[in-house]
C-alpha cells in the first residue's frame, strides 16, 4: 500500500456523499419516492464531516510517521472503511433496507479493503460486511427495526419472505468472499509486479551511475597521461639543452607505452564485456607458463626474480583461449614482480583435480592489506600500499585476470598478509564445458 | 625571484614543470604532503602553490595549504589549482573536484562545501562540522590539465601583482 492510496480513499469518500445527496434529491424530487429525507441527509453530513477529520488525523500521521506506511496506519483506514460500511447500512435501512437496489454498493467497500488492507484484515471486513447486511435483514424481518417500503418499486417488499432472505443471504455471502479473494489476488500480483519493476530500475539506474563514474575516472587517467605527456615535450620545445631534450623525450615515450597499456587493458576489458566469440583450443600448460615466464626473465633487470615452478606430471593441457590465459598469466607474474622489494621469489604450483586444474602463483612481495583482499578485482582499485612501489599502475589488471577467468568457467582466489607475500589461487576446467 | 611550490603527485608533471619554471621562479617541489612540509620547514615560504589536489587521501592538499596558512599567519599563500577537470570558472572547478572527492571517497561522508565570498572569492570548507567550527582555505585560481607553459606563466604573475598590491596596501 501505498500514502497516496490514503488520500484516494478519502477522496472517493467525498464523492460517496455527494452521491448520498443527489440520489435522495433525485428520488425524492424526480422518482418521487417518499423517503425520510432528514435521516439520509444527516448521514451525508456525518459522512462529510468524519471525512475532514479523516483527512487531517491521515495527514498528521504520514508526518509522523515519516512516510512510512505503518500498522498504525493501516489500523486506521481499517475502521474508515468499517465505519463507511455501518453508515451504508444505516442509509440502506432509511432506503428499504435490503430492497434498496443500492445494496450491491457494499462491494465497493469490499474491494477498496482488499486493494488497501492485507489479507486477513479484508477478509475480516467481508465479514463484518455480512454481519451488517445480515443485522438489517433479520432485524427488520423479526420486527426490532421498522421497515421503510419503497413502494414504487414494490407494492409488498419481500424484506419479510425468508425464503427470499435466506438464498439472498447466501448468495450475499459467498459473493463478498469471493469478491476479496479476487481482488486481494489480483492486487498481489500486481504488487509484485510493481515489485519487480521497481528492482529492475533501481538496477538500472544504479548501473548507469556506474558507467558514468567508469568514463569519468578513464578520462581522468586518460588526461593524466596525456597531460605528462605534453608538458614533457613542452620542455622539449622551450628549453634548447640536448641532456634535457634525451630525458624529457624518453619521459613522454615512457608515458605513452604506459597509456597504451592502459589502453590495451581498457580494450580488453571492454571486448570481455561484450563477451566476444573466444576460440578456445587445448593448450599445452608448460608452454604458457614458460612464455609467461620469459618475458620477464629478459626484461626486467632491476631486480631478482627467482621462479620455482612445479608441475605435477599428470597434467598436460589447459583448454582454453592462448592469448587471453596468456594475459593472464602475464599479468599475475608482474604483478608479483612490481610489488615486491629488490628480491623476488615467485612459487608456481599446478596441479589437478577432479577434472579441474589448480594453479597457484605464490610471491614473496608487500602483500595486501586484509582489509583490502576483497576490493583488488575491482575496476581502477589499487591497494593503499601500491604507490610506493609503482605510482602510476591503472588498477584494471587484476579485474581483467578476473573476467578472463570467469569466461573460462574458473575462479581465482587471493590470500595476502602484507610484508609476507600474495597467493593467488586459479581453478580451471581442464576440458571443455561448452558445448 | 618569486619563489614557487608546486604539489602533484605525478613526478613527470612535476619535473617538467619545473624546468618550465625555472628561468622565472625559483622552484620547489613535493610529491606529497608530507615531502611538501618538509619543504616548507626548511627554507623560505613560496609567493605561489601550485597544487593537484586529487592526491593520496582525501583531504591531503586542503590540509596542507590550510596548515601553511596557519603557519605563516602575517601573509597568505596564493593558491592555484590543478585539475582534470574542463571548466570555465574557479568555483565551476571547486564544485567538481568536491563532487570528485565524494565519488572517490564515499565511506568518508565528506562534508565539503563550496563557498563565494561578495566578492567573489571562492573559498572551500573542508571541515565543517556540528559545533559550527570551519576551517577554509581561499582559491585564487584554477588550471586544467594539460597544462599550457604560458597561461600558467600568465596566472601566476597575475597571482603576484595582487598580492603585491594588497601587500601595499597594509
Amino acid at each position: 500500500m501505498k500514502i497516496e492510496n490514503g488520500y484516494w480513499l478519502i477522496n472517493l469518500r467525498w464523492i460517496a456523499a455527494l452521491g448520498v445527496v443527489i440520489a435522495t434529491l433525485l428520488s425524492t424530487h424526480i422518482l418521487e419516492i417518499p423517503l425520510p429525507q432528514l435521516e439520509l441527509y444527516s448521514v451525508a453530513i456525518i459522512l462529510f464531516i468524519a471525512n475532514s477529520i479523516y483527512l487531517s488525523i491521515y495527514h498528521r500521521k504520514i508526518k509522523l510517521y515519516q512516510n512510512n506506511i505503518t500498522s498504525t496506519i493501516r489500523r486506521f483506514l481499517f475502521i474508515q472503511i468499517i465505519i463507511d460500511l455501518i453508515l451504508l447500512t444505516i442509509l440502506l435501512h432509511f432506503s428499504g433496507g435490503i430492497e434498496n437496489p443500492f445494496i450491491v454498493y457494499y462491494t465497493f467497500h469490499l474491494i477498496i479493503a482488499s486493494i488497501l488492507l492485507p489479507r486477513f484484515e479484508s477478509y475480516i471486513v467481508a465479514t463484518i460486511t455480512v454481519m451488517l447486511a445480515g443485522i438489517l435483514a433479520m432485524g427488520e424481518y423479526i420486527g426490532i427495526i421498522s421497515h421503510y417500503q419503497l413502494s414504487v418499486f414494490f407494492s409488498r417488499g419481500y424484506y419479510d419472505n425468508v425464503y427470499y432472505i435466506t438464498g439472498g443471504g447466501f448468495i450475499f455471502l459467498t459473493t463478498s468472499f469471493v469478491i476479496v479473494y479476487l481482488t486481494n489476488t489480483i492486487s498481489n500480483q500486481l504488487r509484485k509486479k510493481g515489485q519487480a519493476y521497481r528492482q529492475v530500475n533501481s538496477k538500472l539506474i544504479s548501473k548507469d551511475q556506474i558507467k558514468n563514474e567508469y568514463v569519468y575516472q578513464i578520462t581522468h587517467d586518460l588526461k593524466g597521461h596525456l597531460g605528462a605527456i605534453k608538458n614533457c615535450l613542452d620542455v622539449v620545445l622551450i628549453k634548447n639543452s640536448k641532456v634535457l631534450n634525451t630525458e624529457f623525450t624518453e619521459r613522454a615515450l615512457n608515458r605513452t607505452r604506459k597509456l597504451h597499456t592502459f589502453m590495451h587493458d581498457l580494450n580488453g576489458i571492454t571486448q570481455l564485456q561484450l563477451s566476444y566469440k573466444l576460440a578456445f583450443e587445448k593448450l599445452l600448460v608448460r608452454e604458457l607458463i614458460d612464455k609467461a615466464i620469459d618475458l620477464f626473465n629478459n626484461e626486467e633487470k632491476e631486480k631478482e626474480i627467482i621462479f620455482d615452478v612445479q608441475i605435477n606430471p599428470q597434467v598436460k593441457f589447459i583448454y582454453g583461449n592462448k592469448l587471453l590465459l596468456t594475459e593472464v598469466f602475464k599479468n599475475l607474474l608482474s604483478n608479483s614482480i612490481k610489488y615486491s622489494s629488490n628480491t623476488v621469489k615467485i612459487n608456481i604450483h599446478i596441479n589437478s583435480k577432479d577434472e579441474k586444474i589448480r594453479i597457484e602463483i605464490k610471491d614473496t612481495g608487500i602483500g595486501i592489506p586484509e582489509n583490502e583482499i576483497q576490493n583488488i578485482f575491482n575496476e581502477f582499485y589499487r591497494a593503499s600500499n601500491a604507490n610506493s612501489l609503482d605510482k602510476k599502475s591503472n588498477g584494471l589488471g587484476l579485474t581483467l585476470v578476473k573476467l578472463i577467468i570467469e569466461h573460462h568457467k574458473g575462479q581465482i582466489f587471493a590470500e595476502s598478509k602484507v610484508n609476507e607475500g600474495t597467493s593467488m589461487t586459479l581453478i580451471l576446467p581442464a576440458r571443455s564445458l561448452m558445448k | 625571484m618569486n619563489k614557487i611550490l608546486i604539489v602533484d603527485d605525478d613526478k613527470d608533471i612535476r619535473d617538467s614543470l619545473s624546468v618550465i619554471l625555472e628561468n622565472n621562479y625559483i622552484i620547489a617541489t613535493a610529491g606529497n604532503a608530507k615531502e611538501a612540509r618538509i619543504e616548507l620547514s626548511n627554507s623560505v615560504q613560496p609567493e605561489v602553490i601550485l597544487l593537484d589536489v586529487k592526491m593520496e587521501s582525501e583531504h591531503e592538499g586542503f590540509e596542507l595549504v590550510s596548515e601553511i596558512n596557519r603557519k605563516f599567519k602575517q601573509k597568505r599563500i596564493p593558491v592555484i589549482l590543478i585539475t582534470s577537470l574542463e571548466v570555465k570558472t574557479v568555483s565551476a572547478a571547486v564544485s567538481e573536484i568536491v563532487r570528485e572527492m565524494r565519488i572517490k571517497y564515499p565511506e568518508q561522508n565528506l562534508n565539503i562545501l563550496v563557498l563565494r565570498s561578495v566578492t567573489g572569492e571562492v573559498m572551500i570548507d573542508y571541515l565543517s562540522n556540528e559545533t559550527g567550527q570551519s576551517v577554509c582555505i581561499k582559491v585564487d585560481g584554477f588550471h586544467p590539465k594539460p597544462i599550457e607553459p604560458a597561461r600558467l606563466i600568465h596566472d601566476i604573475e597575475l597571482i603576484l601583482a595582487k598580492s603585491r598590491l594588497e601587500n601595499k596596501k597594509e
